[in-house]
């Protein structure tokens, strides 16, 4: 290491820990002053880039995501570990590769039955963990950001709807349960629409959209909450108060562009 | 809170909470290694659940032997860019990049610099991928000297030299750019 490189990491680390600017730096080193100047001035700059941070939506999604693409790695050595079990997999390859892929729409047609039956099932069905999975599924195999939104929008509707019925039958463990489940999702809808540009039509009808679905649930809520036992009465306002406040954040949203809310070939003035 | 080395040693189990703790703890970190050398926020978050997904496969292997847990993070990220540039054979694509930053050097002093943003990200990604790296862990994540030297396997001599290369191949980058 040459003594240049010795300088320009004192100085470099001087800078960074404020114990220097630049022109102290160079002051100290004259000699060295011209060869050093851009680098320390490049440093600099590098070290005032603004922190970069994955979108509120990707950390939103990604556990989830990461979640699913493990379970998706596991599922290559499962079908591995199935096929040496069958056996004599290079000789009969072609005859397994068929009776896999008919395991697989047989699998396929079995669950989509057992899915369909389960879509109105209530926390107390045998059938619930079904729906359960196949709203992870859709969660997870919805490409696209707003999209995925609509999807956790469905899933707080069936969440509210379950709720209400559980306080009604007074099965209070279950309702506390898919209120928790309801918040958790209130929650990633949440941190999608809330960097979503009001400004775009298609984010202004994902954020009405949601408005709307929010005040309906609001209201499902505030009805059971006249039959909700003591007991559970402060989870279901905390509710109540986490959906009033993502409906004030979707309002000043759709309050801050105020550009789409006439269409630019009306005059103002016609519009009351 | 548990420790670092708590929870690797958990997630060396197999422990998906564990593993999930770190995840949540490094995601930021990695991102951002990867966002500075792809210079594309998707490809970006693509890359940083394929680093964190191969981190889980290999979870096993890793024994700390003074090499810490983000180190290896860095390596195993550093590993999945080198294959993306491969595989690609393209130009870095810096158009989402810029749409998310502003222009953050303003002070006199880097003023006569007159760099913007997207002209400092086109030249990183034309440098050489040690240089990336150090530049990336010197200046943007903020590590030090010894830091550096741990996650790129060199010693710290090693590193001082690259990074006085890489400070002078940005600066001929970026004056042939004014």
């Amino acid at each position: 290491m040459s003594s240049f490189d010795e300088i320009l990491s004192e100085c470099l680390n001087d800078i960074e820990a404020g114990q220097a600017t630049i022109e102290e730096c160079l002051r100290r080193y004259p000699e060295q002053a011209e060869a050093l100047r851009p680098l320390l001035q490049t440093a600099a700059a590098l070290r005032a880039l603004p922190p970069i941070e994955p979108s509120a939506a990707f950390q939103a999604a990604a556990p989830t995501r990461l979640a699913n693409l493990i379970a998706s790695r596991r599922q290559p050595s499962a079908r591995l570990g199935a096929a040496l079990v069958f056996g004599q997999m290079r000789r009969r390859r072609a005859s397994l590769v068929l009776r896999v892929a008919a395991v697989v729409v047989l699998a396929s047609c079995l669950l989509a039955g057992t899915a369909y039956a389960a879509r109105e099932s209530l926390p107390d069905s045998p059938l619930y963990p079904v729906k359960l999975t196949v709203e992870r599924v859709q969660v997870a195999t919805t490409p696209n950001d707003a999209r995925r939104a609509r999807v956790f929008v469905g899933v707080m509707d069936q969440r509210t709807h379950e709720t209400a019925v559980m306080l009604r039958n007074s099965n209070l463990k279950q309702a506390r349960q898919t209120n928790q489940s309801y918040v958790r999702t209130l929650s990633e809808a949440a941190a999608i629409v809330e960097h979503v540009p009001a400004n775009r039509p298609e984010n202004r009808m994902l954020l009405l959209y949601m408005r709307d679905r929010l005040l309906a649930q609001q209201a499902t809520y505030q009805r059971a909450l006249s039959s909700t036992p003591e007991q559970v009465r402060p989870l279901i306002q905390s509710t109540l108060g986490q959906i009033q406040k993502t409906l004030d954040r979707i309002n000043s949203q759709l309050a801050a562009d105020k550009s789409l809310l006439v269409p630019s070939a009306v005059p103002y003035g016609v519009i009351s | 809170m548990p420790t670092e080395s708590e929870l690797v040693q958990r997630a060396t189990q197999r422990d998906a909470q564990a593993f999930g703790e770190l995840y949540q703890r490094y995601l930021k970190q990695i991102y951002r290694y990867i966002f500075y050398r792809v210079g594309n926020a998707t490809e970006a978050e693509d890359l940083t659940e394929q680093t964190f997904l191969k981190a889980w496969e290999a979870i096993g292997r890793f024994r700390e032997q003074g090499v810490p847990f983000i180190a290896w993070l860095y390596r195993l990220a550093h590993n999945l860019v080198i294959d993306y540039r491969r595989t690609r054979h393209q130009a870095v694509s810096l158009e989402t990049a810029c749409d998310t930053m502003d222009q953050a050097v303003s002070s006199e002093e880097l003023a006569a610099v007159r760099l913007d943003v997207a002209a400092l990200q086109q030249a990183i990604a034309r440098l050489t991928p040690e240089q990336q790296q150090v530049i990336i862990l010197r200046f943007v994540q903020g590590l030090s000297h010894g830091d550096v030297a741990v996650i790129m396997g060199k010693n710290e001599g090693a590193i001082r030299g690259l990074q006085h290369r890489a400070l002078e191949s940005l600066h001929a980058l970026l004056d042939r750019n004014d």
